[in-house]
């Protein structure tokens, strides 16, 4: 697959995590294919996708990793998220629980992610305010203290889905373009003198 | 309460820590269990007696049985109709244990080791549908019961060239096991020369596919742990799945050691993907077309014959004829057994008791072909239903239906005719040999 000459292809390894049930598959079936499942199968393990995301000068290929929320995977995380330049932590705001759960991902990721990791914060299943039990200045203020950023959204009426990915492609730094598409994720770790989170400005 | 009610039809499976905490119930509710676990629990030290041998145990009373069975620290418990072999049942509970060491491997002793109060449904969050799944499939399909698996039938030259694609991989990277499968059947597979795939690590993962449909539906490839209990029941292998043919539903699983060798599988399964040829993959459609994928046994023009099951040791596979929609039986009220079938209006239900009724005869008679001390071989029972043959032999079994009226000698005679068809057809019908790894 050759990128247009005049737009460089830069690769990213991007993990979602959080609460079974939160809806990370059906955000990723949403930003990849388009679809929607109202019952959607719990994901086993780990399940890989790919799509790209045009910006104005480049392209940003992201190469998917689902993870699946329940507790007996949580030790296989770091298999997922090591090496990877974004995550997306997703919770549903209709369940406190999987907020707090959110949170202690957010701070494994900090901890032992890799440094220069672009996090978002999803609060997933805006489309169900009237059982809303998670309010957005509260994660909102939290994403600020912690540094990453945070969006409401909806996978089923597809709020914000997109909004989620392209916001994550700008921040993601980009120096080397991509060598060898559909290669492993090691032809573009971010490098150290990259400046952080920059480029915003797309 | 509505839910014990529940438990005096039907059947149901219910899992149980020996602390007393529920662990799964096709009942649903397992948290009602509890009432129920104190019960069990006394009957399980009572069934097991002073040896405390992992036997299997059954109690019957009132047309209903229940079927223990103790894997410590599990008990697994089936409530069943009487007239389901208690051997059925314990084949069903042992896969149901099979597939929970397949999602947690066997690491559950040493956690309830440590906290014998701890809720393993935690751990177990979102395998409902895998474990019933299991269950259902024991009911409905002979694999559980004979520890062997269906495979897709296909011309020779075909599976050859299959098993010539999965030989490709081993040259990419250090894969341990590769499996090909199409509708829950088994297309090819290849393992290390001295450790082929066993039947129950086969069925096992067959199991994962048919009851994960996010593994198909909703990722392009999928990186699962997975532990195979007859390969090594303590540790996790890592399954590359990925769909090379839609169409066909040609799946292509990948097993390995290293938690980072999702790269190199990738790149094993794009190379196999770019070699499969349209000729071969036409064949396999075509294969595994809904009239295609399973004999029909009154195709075969051998009289009387009705289905047949039939088991190639060597193999660990077996060949299961169509189920028939409906027995045309003689008069009814021919049999007590009959009695609740014939109530029975609804097809798709008399399909499902016919496939189950047939199987529950098949297990009658090798329950007497493997417990009889005679080197009994040949056994033959009839009712007003149906006649029914079986006989074992050392490479086979093969389990036969014939018309009610038919005799021992008249089924006999089919039974010979179709092994000898059988034997012929052995390298359509199934995978002879699992594929070696070169080197």
């Amino acid at each position: 697959m050759a990128a247009a000459p005049a737009t460089r292809v830069f690769q990213f390894k991007l993990v979602l995590l959080g609460d079974s049930a939160v809806g990370k598959s059906s955000l990723v079936l949403r930003f990849v294919r388009g679809q929607f499942f109202e019952y959607q199968e719990s994901t086993i393990g780990a399940a890989f996708l790919t799509q790209t995301v045009a910006l104005n000068d480049t392209t940003v290929k992201f190469e998917i990793w689902d993870t699946a929320g329940q507790e007996r995977y949580h030790s296989l995380a770091p298999m997922y998220y090591r090496g990877a330049a974004a995550a997306i932590v997703v919770y549903d705001i209709t369940n406190r629980d999987t907020f707090a759960r959110a949170k202690n991902w957010v701070k494994e990721l900090q901890r032992q992610g890799n440094p220069h990791i672009v996090i978002a914060l999803a609060g997933n299943k805006a489309d169900l305010a009237s059982k809303r039990k998670v309010e957005p200045e509260e994660a909102e203020a939290y994403a600020n203290e912690s540094g990453i950023f945070f969006m409401e959204t909806s996978a089923k009426s597809a709020t914000n889905v997109n909004e989620l990915f392209v916001e994550i492609a700008r921040k993601l730094p980009k120096s080397t373009p991509s060598a060898r598409p559909g290669g492993s994720n090691i032809v573009i770790q971010p490098q150290a003198t990259m400046k952080k989170n920059g480029c915003c400005g797309g | 309460m509505a839910a014990e009610a529940d438990w005096l039809a039907g059947s149901h499976v219910f899992v149980l820590s020996n602390a007393g905490k529920p662990v799964f119930s096709t009942a649903g509710g397992e948290a009602d269990l509890s009432s129920l676990s104190a019960l069990i629990g006394a009957l399980i030290s009572f069934a097991r007696g002073p040896s405390g041998a992992d036997e299997l145990q059954s109690v019957e009373g009132g047309g209903r049985r229940v079927v223990f069975v103790v894997r410590e620290p599990l008990y697994l418990v089936a409530v069943t109709d009487a007239r389901e072999p208690a051997a059925r049942a314990a084949r069903c509970l042992h896969y149901v244990h099979l597939s929970i060491v397949r999602i947690l491997t066997g690491s559950i002793e040493k956690v309830l080791a440590r906290d014998a109060t701890y809720d393993l449904r935690a751990l177990l969050g979102g395998t409902d549908r895998a474990l019933r799944g299991m269950v259902e499939h024991a009911r409905s399909r002979p694999d559980v019961m004979l520890d062997a698996v269906p495979c897709v039938p296909l011309p020779s030259a075909t599976r050859a060239e299959f098993g010539r694609l999965l030989l490709l991989v081993q040259s990419e990277c250090a894969v341990l096991f590769a499996v090909l499968c199409a509708h829950g059947m088994l297309v090819s597979a290849a393992s290390p020369r001295r450790r082929p795939l066993s039947a129950p690590d086969l069925i096992l993962l067959l199991s994962m596919l048919r009851t994960s449909p996010s593994l198909r539906a909703s990722a392009d490839e999928s990186w699962v742990p997975v532990c195979l209990p007859g390969f090594a029941p303590s540790a996790f292998l890592h399954a590359h799945v990925s769909t090379l043919d839609g169409a066909s539903d040609l799946t292509l699983l990948l097993l390995t050691h290293s938690a980072d060798g999702f790269e190199h599988l990738k790149a094993a399964r794009l190379a196999l993907g770019q070699r499969l040829s349209g000729p071969t993959l036409h064949a396999l459609r075509a294969a595994v077309a809904p009239d295609a994928r399973e004999v029909d046994a009154s195709s075969l023009g051998i009289r009387t014959l009705r289905h047949f099951l039939f088991l190639d040791r060597a193999a660990s596979a077996h060949v299961c004829a169509r189920f028939p929609r409906s027995t045309p039986g003689l008069a009814t009220g021919s049999g007590g057994a009959d009695a609740d079938a014939d109530t029975d209006t609804d097809t798709d239900t008399d399909a499902r008791d016919e496939a189950s009724s047939l199987l529950d005869g098949y297990a009658v008679l090798r329950g007497e072909l493997h417990g009889s001390t005679a080197s009994l071989s040949v056994l033959f029972v009839a009712d007003g239903r149906r006649a029914l043959l079986g006989q074992s032999g050392r490479e086979h079994e093969l389990y036969t239906a014939h018309d009610p009226l038919c005799s021992k000698a008249e089924a006999g005679a089919a039974a010979q005719q179709l092994l000898r068809w059988l034997q012929r057809e052995r390298g359509m019908l199934l995978l002879e040999k699992q594929l070696a790894w070169p080197g």
